[in-house]
């Protein structure tokens, strides 16, 4: 019986302005070679000038994991020749990282929580990019990505399967989203993660040969791997031969993984501290104001959505999948105090929009406070159900206020006191019976002449105020 | 210096020697890491937290994104194609 | 008057006064250049059209009443300092044709001082040592012994083809040869001087300095390049002082330390002599001559050494073909591009130096060796401090020998003397002290607290005040 025993590197782009040695932007996209300077393309006499805001969004990924931060940290030099490396050493952080032992806590289905351990996460480079011209038999480098803040999130062994790794993954993303330091786009390469696998005897104390598997760039992807690397290995180890410790690619079309190189991964990067980079020190006071600016955390608001607000788990965990909707749906309570109506009305309609790709959760074109005048005039009838879901679909659309949409399309139900008397007179003039009964004591049948009036009053106005003319004609008739 | 220790050295450097210059090297280098290798009966120790110079968070550079160098001066010292750099063909 | 034997502040002074035209001092220099040049040679490449057009800048500043300390002083640089569009080859095949496409900061700073560009200055190939044995573009005579190998920033000075010149120190490499051409030179205090633009060789120990006829000229020069330096972190927000502040003062009281292993047999009779007469000198003006001992030292060669090529190792990693430099032609694949223009244009020390690099960086050695020199630069430095608590400079030989060095094993010595103010980041000041046997120069170095140059530029200018140095005839007698 063999166990997997997974651990992942999982790097990650940090939402900075500018690099994290030099002053160009990191903006995504840009056109090939735009973004570059003498410092990010390696050249003759340029130095690091390292970024204070990537230092700080690599503290703030520490505490969403729970790290502890290293108030003295320095860089060192990963040295490799590889074409998309200008400087041919990758600045990164060995042997005094930023940040160590943290744990993530994931929930399995049938599995239920699990703790994964964080060895270290440290701030290293990105390398720039390579094109493969195959006509020409040459390749192209492209250096703009080249010098991105990165953050690498190394895990212990922790995993023994699939899902938990795409739980962690989930998770980390979300975390990462939260502290607003990465937006973990995987399918734009924002989030990367390479994973090492191995299989252990049960019974063994010792870990087996493991392979890794690099840079897989969507979730499918990682499992699908995972899935095929345990058979792989499992069928190896059963027919008495040896796992080879190698670095493997994934191939996506055939959900196989493959040799990426042929000889025994020994690469000796003789890490050494980078002489052009002072150790940084950082004091609790720092470390304190940059907790302080984190905003509250996924975990305590689904904690929060359930046991404060009510809601289901299921809805709580669908508001916070994003924090810009989580975010969206506190400042809607804060204005109207309905979390229920509030957050079926986002779950059913916002998100449905969102979905469709009608706007964008970072972009929504009006105010929170706005959405929940719209969910309460829903709530309080002044706008009948549908029109309020019109109402919404033209607030995207046009980015009109619901006071304007509402005024133009006439959804506004007008408080027409004339019909409203006289639509009653005239239902408790159809229903004598009914209201004789109620005169002489038959409240129930409130219930009957109430649903009459509603009926007949639908758009014109609200529950409240037939209820309460009725109320009082009856009471006139008493 | 062994002809295997001096092989992966030259691999770890990108430097190609032929026959003639590994023997010349190794003795070469025998005599230079036996002179560096003095150092191992020092009995100083390595405190990785007394260095020198240290910087605090408020010392490094503000995320500011300042206008970067046009390509064609950047590839002006590189062979290049259609704003690349170009690179033969990478074998692995 | 013949121009080119005068001292840069008596230029400067004669500028000012309307005494001469900074076009005709250019001139003057020019034409001595293309008189002697050729029999050292100083030069890589000379500037003289850029410098004539800058000297016609320099006397309009002038007349308007708007010039600095340099403005219209003619300086040499080493070639490894990058001037933007004119070639900087750091005296190899590597970068014979690289046009840098921005200026090193301290060439900007004296483009603003409006300083005169005469030329850019032989070196060792990537200013590994203090000869030009090495150098792709041949060597460099002193111009007072043709068997001594030098650079060209001091043979200059010397043979009065520039005033001063600037070069780059590490363990030496400016300063050994400044003094054996019976130049002043002086090494600043690591940090002191921007190393953004400088070619990096080994970034521990690499600081630009200056080398002139004597002290007081050293400190004009560096107040024009010294201060803070944002494109390079390792440079010091420490202020700069008026580097000249103490010249004149007297040394009564000044406790001047020499430490028993400078003293011993590491270093020659005739260079002891010549040193300890100056001590001598130094106790008749009224300063205490105290011994103390830097323990350190008995490791101090390969302390620099390991650290230095392990540097060396990493920093000339970058020259692949790709991004500049030297191109191997005929190429299948990036792998045989990278080795075949690396072969081909490196030099036979630069290769072993890379070699001996990754020979201590290795997984295997670097605990033993690169770490164990990072513990004895700590423990060096702890040595330094404690003698500067109760001494306030240092007075050691600045070469070992007085006479050409010959041989690997001679070189790696030869640096004993230089090589621990580079390991501690100590600044030092070099000037003559004696003659050795064949009258040729020796001198001697004062070493002094970390930012303290104005203190050793003052101890230094008092001797020199009181030395009437008389130097071999040039280039023998021409």
């Amino acid at each position: 019986m063999f166990i997997p025993v997974i651990g992942l590197e999982v790097h990650a782009e940090l939402l900075t302005d500018s690099k994290i040695f030099c002053g160009c932007s990191a903006e995504f996209g840009g056109d090939h070679n735009t973004r570059c300077c003498p410092s990010c393309a390696g050249f003759p006499g340029t130095l690091p000038m390292l970024n204070k805001r990537a230092v700080e969004y690599a503290i703030r990924a520490g505490f969403t994991m729970n790290c502890d931060i290293n108030k003295l940290t320095y860089w060192d030099r990963k040295n490799y020749f590889y074409p998309d490396l200008p400087t041919a050493y990758q600045v990164s952080q060995l042997y005094l990282p930023l940040c160590v032992n943290g744990k993530v806590d994931i929930n399995v289905d049938g599995e239920g929580s699990k703790q994964i351990r964080i060895h270290q996460i440290h701030l290293e480079e990105d390398a720039g990019k390579l094109v493969h011209d195959d006509f020409n038999n040459v390749s192209l480098a492209d250096y703009n990505r080249g010098g991105i803040p990165l953050i690498e999130i190394v895990t212990e062994p922790d995993f023994s399967n699939a899902d938990e790794v795409k739980e962690f993954v989930e998770k980390i993303s979300l975390l990462l989203q939260y502290a607003g330091v990465c937006e973990c786009r995987m399918e734009q390469g924002q989030l990367r993660v390479d994973v090492n696998i191995s299989l252990m005897r049960q019974g063994d104390e010792k870990l087996g040969t493991r392979a890794e598997i690099k840079n897989l760039n969507s979730i499918k992807s990682i499992t699908r791997a995972i899935e095929y690397e345990i058979k792989r290995q499992t069928e190896i180890l059963q027919n008495g031969e040896k796992v080879v410790q190698e670095t493997r690619r994934f191939n996506e079309n055939r959900g196989t993984t493959s040799s990426l190189r042929s000889k025994v991964d020994a690469h000796d990067y003789r890490y050494f501290p980078d002489p052009d980079i002072p150790a940084v020190t950082i004091t609790q006071a720092e470390l304190d104001s940059i907790r302080e600016q984190l905003p509250e955390l996924p975990d305590t608001r689904l904690e929060r959505y359930i046991d404060e607000y009510k809601l289901t788990p299921v809805n709580a965990k669908i508001l916070i999948a994003d924090r810009a909707i989580s975010d969206f749906f506190d400042e809607a309570v804060k204005s109207y105090n309905k979390p229920k109506s509030i957050s079926d009305f986002i779950i059913v309609e916002l998100l449905r929009r969102i979905n469709l790709g009608e706007l964008d959760a970072n972009a929504i074109p009006f105010s929170a406070q706005e959405f929940a005048r719209l969910v309460q005039a829903a709530d309080e009838q002044k706008i009948a159900k549908n029109n309020a879901k019109t109402t919404l679909r033209y607030m995207i659309e046009t980015g009109d206020s619901l006071d304007k949409i509402a005024e133009e399309n006439g959804f506004w139900i007008k408080e027409d006191r004339e019909k409203l008397v006289s639509t009653i007179d005239k239902i408790l003039a159809e229903n004598e019976n009914v209201v004789a009964e109620y005169l002489a004591g038959e409240v129930k049948v409130f219930g009957y002449l109430m649903g009459q009036c509603t009926k007949a009053l639908r758009g014109v106005c609200t529950p409240q105020s037939i209820k309460k003319e009725l109320e009082d004609k009856l009471g006139k008739l008493k | 210096m062994d002809i295997k220790t001096i092989s992966n050295l030259a691999e770890l450097s990108q430097l190609d020697f032929n026959e003639e210059e590994v023997e010349k090297l190794s003795k070469e280098l025998d005599t230079m890491v036996g002179m560096m290798g003095k150092i191992k009966q020092s009995d100083a120790k390595y405190e990785c937290s007394a260095n020198a110079s240290s910087v605090d968070l408020d010392g490094l550079r503000a995320d500011e994104a300042k206008p970067s160098m046009p390509t064609d001066e950047l590839l002006a010292n590189a062979q290049s194609a259609d704003g690349y750099f170009v690179v033969p063909k990478v074998m692995e | 008057m013949d121009i080119t034997k005068l001292k840069l502040r008596q230029i400067r002074d004669m500028l000012d006064n309307g005494q001469i035209s900074c076009k005709e001092i250019i001139n003057a220099y020019i034409e001595r250049i293309d008189d002697l040049d050729g029999d050292l040679p100083c030069f890589i490449t000379r500037t003289s059209e850029m410098a004539l057009e800058q000297a016609s800048d320099a006397d309009k500043r002038i007349a308007n009443g708007d010039a600095g300390e340099l403005t219209g002083i003619p300086l040499a640089i080493s070639d490894n300092i990058c001037t933007k569009g004119v070639k900087t080859t750091a005296g190899g095949k590597m970068l014979e044709d690289f046009v840098p496409p921005y200026d090193a900061t301290i060439i900007s700073r004296l483009n603003e001082q409006g300083a005169v560009l005469l030329g850019k200055t032989n070196l060792d190939e990537m200013g590994m040592s203090g000869s030009t044995k090495n150098s792709h573009f041949g060597n460099t005579s002193n111009p007072y012994n043709s068997a001594d190998s030098t650079i060209g920033s001091a043979a200059g000075v010397a043979a009065g083809l520039f005033p001063a010149g600037i070069a780059a120190d590490a363990g030496g490499t400016m300063t050994c040869p400044a003094a054996n051409c019976g130049m002043a030179s002086i090494r600043p205090t690591y940090g002191r001087v921007s190393r953004y633009g400088l070619i990096a060789n080994a970034s521990s120990f690499d600081q630009i300095g200056g080398i002139a006829n004597d002290a007081h000229d050293l400190a004009i020069l560096l107040g024009a390049i010294a201060g803070y330096d944002e494109f390079d972190r390792t440079s010091s927000t420490k202020a700069t002082t008026d580097f000249t502040a103490k010249i004149g003062d007297s040394l009564k009281g000044m406790k001047i330390a020499l430490p028993k292993e400078f003293y011993g047999d590491m270093v020659d009779d005739a260079v002891k002599e010549a040193v300890l007469s100056a001590a001598k000198q130094y106790e008749e003006m009224g300063a205490d001559l105290i011994e103390v001992s830097i323990p350190s030292m008995e490791f101090a060669i390969p302390t620099y050494y390991i650290i230095a090529n392990a540097e060396i190792s990493s920093n000339l990693a970058r020259y692949d073909g790709i991004k500049f430099g030297y191109r191997g032609e005929d190429i299948d694949s990036y792998e045989q591009l990278v080795k075949r223009s690396r072969t081909e244009a490196f030099g036979d020390e630069a290769k072993r130096r890379i070699l001996l690099g990754n020979f201590v960086l290795s997984s295997d050695s670097y605990k033993d060796y690169f770490e164990k020199a990072l513990a004895v630069k700590q423990k060096m430095m702890s040595e330094f401090t404690d003698v500067f608590a109760s001494c306030d400079v240092i007075l050691t030989p600045t070469n070992t020998v007085n006479s050409p060095v010959e041989g690997s094993v001679a070189s790696y010595n030869s640096i004993y003397c230089a090589a621990p103010s580079s390991i501690a980041m100590l600044p030092s000041i070099t000037t003559t002290c004696g003659y050795g046997d064949n009258g040729m120069p020796i001198g001697m170095s004062i070493i002094g607290r970390r930012f303290d140059e104005a203190t050793i530029i003052g101890v230094a200018d008092q001797f020199e005040r009181g030395f009437n140095k008389i130097l071999p005839a040039l280039l023998g007698g021409r």
